[in-house]
């Protein structure tokens, strides 16, 4: 082989135009020539070996290329890290081209290397990119089958290299309609829509998929990118937003009560069917027509004015479309997220029925009350009747006799029965009759206090003690002044009759009043003979008396009824030989309204 | 020998009645106007017959009945209950005395009495109970 030396293939010349690292290696591994671009690069190359030039090493490379150039001569590009002139790695790119002499022989090789180590790092960021990016990235072809697939879609949807994407991503046997992938292959535009798609768990995922055509520059696109964003999470959260919505639009228009919420300009914001009803507005109504400071009772305005967190009233009224106040238990709150107030919102209980049942039933147990009274009626008559009857008896045998005393005592005992008839007569109307109560705003313990100075003198003289042991706070109440009057006074004067008839040396009757749970209760205590179990058991429910023929029976009873009307119950403790003591509990917002009940 | 006759009310009109219409009849006849002085007469006095209000204070005319019932000097004193409550309805005697042991009245008479058919049971009871003895 004829070695020709390389200045005279080329002149030196040659090398320094080439815009690369060259080099000139013969088939000793000798650096016969070199640019000095490759000497800036990789330091001085006079008389060493190419692997010891480019590598720094001492013996030719594993798998040498220029070596395959110089036995097949084909051209080569050889991916190569070596050291430079500073003796950092470098990373290059080197192109392998024989150098024949006139004959064809192969006598050189030029390798001309280009620096990548840049490159490289970049590529290896775009890779980490690619792969660790939150979202799923795909590249597909012409046929929509995916050729390439970053790390998190490969997590999600499976290894699917090769497949369709529709298959991959939807588990769908052909293409999808309206594929924004299809538009960008068509267009070269970019096109982004929502997809729902299936993972290889079987889980639906939503996603927001973005496509965009990977061109070099070609006429036609031979591939798309899509990246996709997970939305699944977002979209569950938006549909648990909206499944709680309509469960809780569900729950208010389904309520009884009427919902009624208005934001901070007044402006209606829920006015469920409900509401609409108990006030009167038609279905297609304007809310602009419902007027908050119209309906509503001042204390909600006030706390709707003050901001405050809750009002509660158990009994209020509510003013309908038509203007018809409506008894309504209300509960209102003021809305606020943190410390940002968002509206009030009110719920309305209709109380017409309630009220409507309340007064039946308070009419029921007068009735009856007055049924159990007649029917016992009979009984007291009865007793009056044998008075009669031994009045007659004692006239006639004694002016049969001649006897004058029995006679006038015969006659004592006709007017005193007669008496007691018409005494009956008129407890029994003024029970039976069912006089409204004529209701005003009085202090209970004044009440307590006139049946006391009533009653304390005949108390000294039977030699018991009347002591009023009232509550200073006791508040003022809607009462029937009169009605509880003879309540207090039926009370007072059975204690004392009870008192009466014990043989105990001290004896008291005790009359107070207090305030307990929202009641106003009034108590009459006696420790005088008190009540075995028999009469404790009549002594409400049946035209009873333990007076002898002294007693109508109808005290307690009406008694009873008073506190009915009051809304109140009568409830009795007593031991034999003891004591009683009656209890009077008035709920206080079960007491009559006095404008009210003065109205009917 | 005339009978002895005990009667327990507590109503003097009653009592003047019961008394005066017992004792025209040839009766015998103590009075009581409470229960408890009326059961010590009872045990004193060994009457023939007691003639009793059920419906009195302090001791309600059962108790007395019952104690009368159960009391071994008096357990066979004839009663006759006097009472406003008509025994037909609503008057139970079991319910009132409230106890099943105790055995019922001779007689039970309601006010007012009529004083012909009251001297009969009167005086149909005491036979009735001279009989039984004898």
């Amino acid at each position: 082989m004829k070695k020709v030396p390389f200045e005279e293939l080329t002149g030196s010349n040659l090398l320094e135009s080439i815009p690369f690292n060259a080099a000139v290696v013969d088939r000793d591994y000798n650096v016969v020539a070199a640019n000095s671009r490759f000497k800036q690069y990789f330091g001085s190359w006079e008389g060493k070996k190419c692997y010891t030039a480019y590598k720094g090493l001492k013996k030719p490379c594993a798998n040498c290329m220029t070596v395959q150039t110089f036995i097949d001569g084909k051209r080569r590009v050889v991916d190569g890290v070596g050291r430079d002139v500073n003796g950092r790695a470098a990373h290059y790119l080197t192109y392998i081209s024989p150098i024949s002499n006139g004959n064809g022989e192969i006598i050189y090789v030029l390798e001309m290397s280009q620096d990548i180590t840049q490159s490289t790092e970049w590529q290896r960021e775009y890779n980490i990119y690619f792969e660790r990016v939150p979202c799923y990235i795909t590249v597909i072809d012409k046929n929509f089958r995916i050729i390439r697939a970053n790390e998190r879609f490969r997590e999600t949807f499976g290894d699917k290299i090769g497949e369709h994407c529709y298959k991959v991503y939807k588990h769908r046997a052909s293409k999808c309609d309206n594929c924004p992938a299809a538009k960008t292959f068509k267009d070269r535009n970019t096109y982004s829509a929502e997809q729902v798609g299936i993972t290889k768990t079987g889980e639906r995922a939503n996603y927001v998929v973005s496509t965009t055509p990977l061109t070099r520059g070609e006429e036609e696109i031979a591939h798309v990118i899509e990246i996709s964003t997970d939305i699944t999470h977002t979209k569950k959260l938006e549909e648990e937003l909206q499944r709680i919505h309509a469960f809780q639009k569900a729950l208010i228009n389904h309520s009884n009560d009427g919902i009624l919420a208005t934001d901070l300009d007044a402006n209606i914001t829920i006015f469920n069917p409900a509401a609409r009803n108990l006030l009167d507005f038609a279905e297609k109504a304007k809310l602009s027509k419902v007027d908050i400071n119209r309906i509503m009772p001042g204390e909600y305005i006030e706390m709707m004015d003050k901001r405050e967190n809750k009002c509660i009233l158990d009994e209020s009224t509510v003013v309908s479309n038509r203007g018809e106040e409506i008894p309504v238990r209300l509960s209102g709150a003021t809305l606020k997220d943190g410390k940002k107030t968002l509206g009030f919102a009110a719920f309305l209980q209709d109380l017409r029925e309630i009220k409507k049942l309340e007064k039946e039933k308070l009419e029921a147990e007068r009735l009856s009350a007055v049924g159990q009274t007649v029917a016992g009626l009979a009984h007291t008559i009865k007793n009056i009747l044998m008075g009669l009857e031994g009045g007659m008896y004692m006239v006639h045998s004694g002016l049969k006799r001649e006897d004058k005393e029995r006679t006038t005592e015969g006659w004592e005992i006709l007017e005193k029965n007669f008496n007691k008839i018409t005494v009956l007569v008129k407890d029994f109307l003024s029970f039976a009759k069912g006089r409204m109560p004529k209701v005003r705003m009085i202090n209970p313990n004044d009440l307590v206090k006139d049946v006391i100075d009533l009653y304390q003198d005949s108390a000294l003289q039977a030699g018991i003690k009347l002591v009023p042991r009232l509550d200073p706070d006791v508040r003022e109440a809607a009462l029937d002044p009169d009605g509880i009057h003879t309540c207090l006074t039926n009370l007072v004067s059975n204690a004392l009759d009870a008192c009466m008839m014990s043989e105990k040396k001290t004896l008291q009757v005790v009359v107070s009043t207090r305030e307990s749970n929202g009641k106003l209760m009034f108590e009459v205590i006696d420790n005088g003979m008190g009540m075995d179990y028999n009469i404790k058991q009549k002594i409400f429910t049946t035209f009873f008396t333990t007076k002898g023929g002294g007693g109508t029976g109808l005290g307690l009873l009406t008694t009873r009824k008073i506190v009915q009307e009051h809304g109140g119950s009568i409830s009795l403790d007593s031991e034999e030989g003891k004591g009683s003591t009656f209890r009077m509990e008035f709920p206080r917002k079960r007491l009559p309204r006095p404008d009210n009940i003065d109205k009917e | 020998m005339s009978h002895k006759i005990l009667v327990i009310d507590d109503e003097p009109d009653v009592i003047k009645y019961l008394v005066s219409v017992l004792s025209d009849n040839g009766y015998d006849v103590i009075f009581a106007t409470n229960g408890e002085n009326g059961f010590q007469m009872a045990k004193e006095e060994s009457p023939d017959l007691i003639c009793l209000d059920i419906m009195m204070p302090r001791q309600s005319g059962m108790s007395i009945y019952r104690q009368i019932r159960e009391d071994s000097i008096t357990k066979n004193i004839p009663v006759i209950i006097l009472t406003g409550i008509e025994k037909s309805d609503s008057f139970n005697f079991r319910e009132w005395v409230g106890d099943t042991k105790i055995p019922p009245p001779e007689q039970f008479l309601e006010k007012p009495i009529q004083v012909e058919g009251f001297l009969k049971s009167v005086a149909g009871t005491i036979s009735a109970k001279k009989a039984e003895t004898q």
